[in-house]
C-alpha cells in the first residue's frame, strides 16, 4: 500500500554518515550533440551523466578509455574540460495524471510552453510494461508519429 | 480502475509533500548547524573511514593514480587548520603512494570535504548527504 515510505524507511535505518566514494570524468570533446567523455569507469549503457554546469546527457557508446553521451540538456557553459559525474540513475520522466495531453522531452522538461507537470513519481523509460490484464480497454487508436533516419 | 488510480495519486502527492517537507528541515537545520567544529569532526570521520577502505578500493584508487599521476584536490567549506590539514595529506599519499595534494574551498559543500583523486571523488560533506537523501527519496519513489 505504502511501499515508497517503507523502502525509503528501510533505507535510512541503515543509513550512517560514511566516506562516500564516487567516479568522475572529463569531456573531452563536445560535437552534434555528443559528448565525448574520459574517465568514469564503472559506466554502463544508457546511465544518465551529470555535468558541473548543469548539462545531462545518457550514455550510448562504451570504449576502452572513452565514452560518448547523447547530451539531453546542453548549457552555454559546456565545454571540453568540464567535469562529469555519474548520476546513477538511468533515463527516467515524471509520471501521473499531470502528463496526459502533455508534450515533454525525455527528461520531462515541456515542449509544449506549459508550466512543469507536477507529477508525484517517476518511471524508467526503458522498463516492463505492466501485465495486460492491469491495462484498460483500447476504446481510441492512437496514431504515433513518423521517425524517420539519414543512414 | 479510475477512482484506484485518483486515490493512489492523491497519496502520491501527500507522500511526496512530506517527503519533500522533511528533506527542506533538514537542509534548513544543517545549513544553521554547519561550523568549522562540525568540519573538522566530519574530517575526523572520513579520516577514519579511509584507514578502513576496502583493498579493492585501494587498489582501484592506486591504479587511477598510476595510470595519469593525477593531482589530488581536496576541497572544504571551511579552511583546514594546519593540523587537520598535514594528517588529511600524510593519509592521502599514503593511500594513493605519494601523489601531489592540493587544498582549495568551497562554500557550497556547507561543511565537510570533497577529495579528488582522477576518476575518484570522496565525499565527507553536507551538500553531497544531503544530495545522497534525495537520490534515495526519488530512487524509492521511481523503483
Amino acid at each position: 500500500m505504502h511501499e515508497a515510505p517503507d523502502r525509503l524507511f528501510t533505507s535510512l535505518e541503515r543509513y550512517h554518515f560514511a566516506l562516500r566514494i564516487t567516479e568522475q570524468g572529463t569531456i573531452v570533446s563536445i560535437g552534434d550533440g555528443i559528448a565525448r567523455v574520459k574517465g568514469l569507469p564503472s559506466a554502463a549503457m544508457e546511465d544518465i551523466l551529470e555535468f558541473e554546469d548543469g548539462s545531462r546527457a545518457v550514455v550510448f557508446a562504451l570504449e576502452p578509455d572513452n565514452l560518448s553521451a547523447i547530451l539531453l540538456l546542453q548549457s552555454d557553459k559546456l565545454t571540453a574540460g568540464t567535469t562529469a559525474y555519474l548520476s546513477g540513475t538511468r533515463l527516467s520522466i515524471p509520471v501521473g495524471a499531470a502528463l496526459l495531453g502533455r508534450v515533454v522531452d525525455p527528461l520531462g522538461v515541456p515542449l509544449d510552453g506549459g508550466d512543469v507537470p507536477e507529477c508525484s513519481g517517476r518511471r524508467e523509460l526503458e522498463s516492463l510494461s505492466p501485465p495486460i490484464i492491469l491495462r484498460e480497454f483500447v476504446n481510441e487508436p492512437l496514431i504515433p508519429g513518423i521517425r524517420s533516419s539519414i543512414r | 480502475m479510475r477512482e484506484e488510480r485518483r486515490l493512489s495519486e492523491l497519496r502520491n502527492n501527500a507522500e511526496a509533500a512530506g517527503i519533500s517537507a522533511g528533506l527542506q528541515f533538514t537542509a534548513r537545520l544543517l545549513e544553521r548547524a554547519a561550523s568549522p567544529e562540525l568540519e573538522a569532526k566530519l574530517i575526523d570521520l572520513a579520516l577514519e573511514d579511509m584507514r578502513t577502505l576496502p583493498s579493492d578500493q585501494i587498489a582501484r584508487l592506486r591504479l587511477a593514480c598510476r595510470d595519469a599521476r593525477p593531482q589530488v584536490k581536496v576541497t572544504s567549506a571551511y579552511a583546514v587548520c594546519a593540523a587537520q590539514r598535514q594528517v588529511v595529506e600524510q593519509e592521502l599519499q599514503t593511500l594513493t603512494d605519494g601523489a601531489v595534494v592540493q587544498f582549495g574551498e568551497d562554500s557550497r559543500l556547507r561543511a565537510g570535504l570533497r577529495i579528488s583523486i582522477g576518476p575518484w571523488v570522496l565525499r565527507a560533506n553536507l551538500a553531497d548527504e544531503l544530495e545522497f537523501f534525495a537520490y534515495q527519496v526519488n530512487h524509492a519513489r521511481s523503483s
